[in-house]
């Protein structure tokens, strides 16, 4: 991260420090000037010591990769489900979203360890998959295996979203038409992002910023039609404190 | 059965006819003129709208809480002077005659209880019914009350009220003029706006198709967004703000507090920072495909640092760097200037 010799290290600079601690990349230099900063720096501190518990919680996660036929047989049992009794859809939904959310917990682990948010590693250089290789065959390998990441990682965005539009298409009638149209016509809109940043990667598929992009369209995607489920369940139900709750929730994510 | 020239002439004749205006009615359908003319009909067919008044008032001394949900129907929250919470709502149907509409209209009750000076209102309808009673809101509140108002249709405003604000609808315009610490206003398909929130609290203006609007608001972090509405973010001073839309345009006024953190990010919207105040700021601006502006004097990374500065792309500091701005865009363009 490199403070400047002779400057002591500001709450930014402590931020970016506290990172590369974790990472273990910390020199020496920066290590003391973050220990000065962090002896008069209270929040600095309780970042500190927030960012090590989420680290180490994280490291003592195992790795859990769901087996290659979960995702065939949760499909064929919606389309069972939805062919068989297109009516009764709420009475499976607990089920139907809790393999939805699992499956997104997965994705959304599997993007926290892949993309650190810009906001704490501001200084981080562009990597992309040709500079990361640097030339060097541990780099190439490096870069294929981060590539095979993010696709396994959209795969799973595309699956879960698969899922949830057949869940959000079965009972939309439910909702106001009016309400319904909206939702529809935002989803259109995120569609077209997804759309716009695919055709980036496959111009440039080194691109950070295309990377980030359909990620972010595939996360909000996610959100809306989680929130457009939870809308329809609670409208039905007429659940007016429900409903409230959900649109809370919506466009959170 | 045999026809004569004459008579299969006069049967396509009728036939295209028929087709045409069949088309024009379809063409004439989605018209707002149409829409208007079958609401009126409508109407007339239902009969004439029959209203029910109720009003209750609470006793609760000047910091009180307030919570409203409703279906359908408008509310206005007017905090003031004085230690009561006066509710007035007037129920609306049409019926097919008299005795339906009253029927409707008793059937819909508005509960309201106090406990401990904070208020609990809601409008209750009968189970399994086709229902068509709105029920419009109108309340006074002491100022420093907190607010928390739901509706799934119809708008909202709320003006005067020092207390914290929770306004959220489902389909339906928010509006709020607070002087309160902390606000969540969100709507689906409504347009949002915020004015005046001044404290050390959370804000959260969010719609999902609708305009954002948030003025003269000072608090601790500031999180706005839409899906494809504009947000427009006019003489805020945040310490942490995050901003996002995927179509529509982000705008950001006002200053940077020293470290402070500011994220815009759009997909296709352009992206505008117009910075007052003198804070120092490190600034990671990128777009694919858009463009960077700026006409600030921003000291750019050196060459290995990072991306320096292309047309898509600035990596830079501005004074003392105190604070942190990302702004990112996929297809939009982004500038950075001088308020």
């Amino acid at each position: 991260m490199g403070v400047r010799p002779g400057l002591t290290m500001d709450c930014k600079d402590a931020t970016e420090a506290i990172g590369a601690l974790l990472d273990r990349t910390l020199t020496p230099g920066d290590q003391a000037a973050l220990d000065d900063h962090m002896r008069t720096c209270a929040s600095c501190r309780v970042l500190a010591a927030d960012l090590r518990r989420m680290h180490e919680s994280a490291r003592s996660l195992p790795r859990v990769k769901p087996p290659e036929t979960l995702w065939p047989r949760i499909a064929s049992a919606l389309d069972a489900e939805i062919r068989s009794s297109p009516r009764r859809w709420f009475g499976v939904s607990p089920w139907m979203l809790a393999a939805a959310a699992t499956l997104l917990l997965a994705v959304g682990g599997t993007l926290l360890l892949l993309r650190p948010s810009t906001m704490f590693r501001p200084s981080r250089p562009a990597a992309t998959a040709t500079q990361t290789a640097g030339g060097g065959a541990a780099g190439a390998e490096l870069a294929q295996s981060v590539e095979s990441e993010l696709r396994e990682a959209e795969q799973h965005y595309e699956r879960a979203i698969a899922g949830l539009e057949q869940i959000a298409k079965a009972e939309q009638g439910t909702l106001d038409p009016q309400v319904a149209a909206t939702l529809q016509k935002n989803l259109a809109v995120i569609d077209q992002a997804i759309r716009e940043s695919r055709a980036a990667l496959q111009s440039q598929p080194a691109s950070e910023l295309a990377q980030e992009s359909l990620f972010e369209a595939l996360r909000r995607k996610v959100g809306l039609l989680q929130e457009t489920i939870g809308l329809i369940n609670e409208m039905r139900k007429g659940n007016q404190a429900g409903t409230a709750r959900i649109i809370q929730n919506l466009n959170k994510s | 059965m045999s026809t004569t020239p004459f008579a299969r002439a006069l049967l396509v004749a009728a036939l295209a006819l028929a087709a045409a205006s069949t088309a024009g009615a379809a063409a004439d359908h989605r018209s707002p003129r149409f829409h208007a003319a079958w609401m009126e009909h409508f109407a007339q067919q239902r009969g004439p709208e029959q209203t029910d008044r109720v009003t209750k008032t609470f006793r609760v001394g000047r910091t009180a809480a307030l919570e409203l949900s409703n279906i359908s129907g408008d509310i206005v929250v007017t905090g003031g002077p004085g230690e009561e919470i006066a509710i007035e709502a007037t129920k609306r149907v049409r019926g097919r005659d008299d005795a339906e509409a009253k029927q409707q209209l008793s059937s819909v009750s508005i509960e309201a209880v106090e406990r401990g000076g904070r208020v609990e209102v809601r409008t209750v309808y009968p189970r399994m019914s086709n229902n068509r009673v709105s029920v419009d809101y109108r309340v006074t509140v002491p100022a420093g009350t907190s607010v928390d108002v739901k509706s799934v249709s119809g708008d909202m405003k709320v003006t005067g009220v020092k207390g914290d604000l929770r306004a959220e609808s489902v389909s339906g315009e928010v509006r709020a003029e607070t002087g309160g610490q902390a606000a969540r206003v969100k709507s689906v398909s409504g347009d949002v706006e915020l004015t005046g929130v001044s404290g050390s609290g959370d804000v959260n203006v969010a719609s999902v198709s609708g305009d954002v609007t948030a003025k003269n608001i000072k608090c601790r972090s500031l999180d706005a967004g839409s899906v494809s509405g504009e947000v427009r973010l006019i003489d805020v001073d945040c310490e942490r703000s995050q901003v996002s839309s995927i179509s529509g345009s982000l705008e950001y006024a006002g200053p940077l507090q020293k470290g402070g953190r500011y994220e815009l990010k759009a997909h296709s919207g352009n992206v505008r920072l117009a910075l007052s105040g003198t804070t120092g700021f490190e600034v990671d601006a990128s777009t694919f495909s858009g463009t960077i502006r700026t006409d600030l004097p921003i000291t750019l990374k050196a060459a290995g640092e990072g991306r320096e500065r292309t047309r898509q792309s600035l990596r830079g500091t501005l004074g003392d760097a105190s604070a942190l701005v990302v702004i990112k865009t996929f297809s939009g363009d982004v500038t950075i200037a001088k308020r």
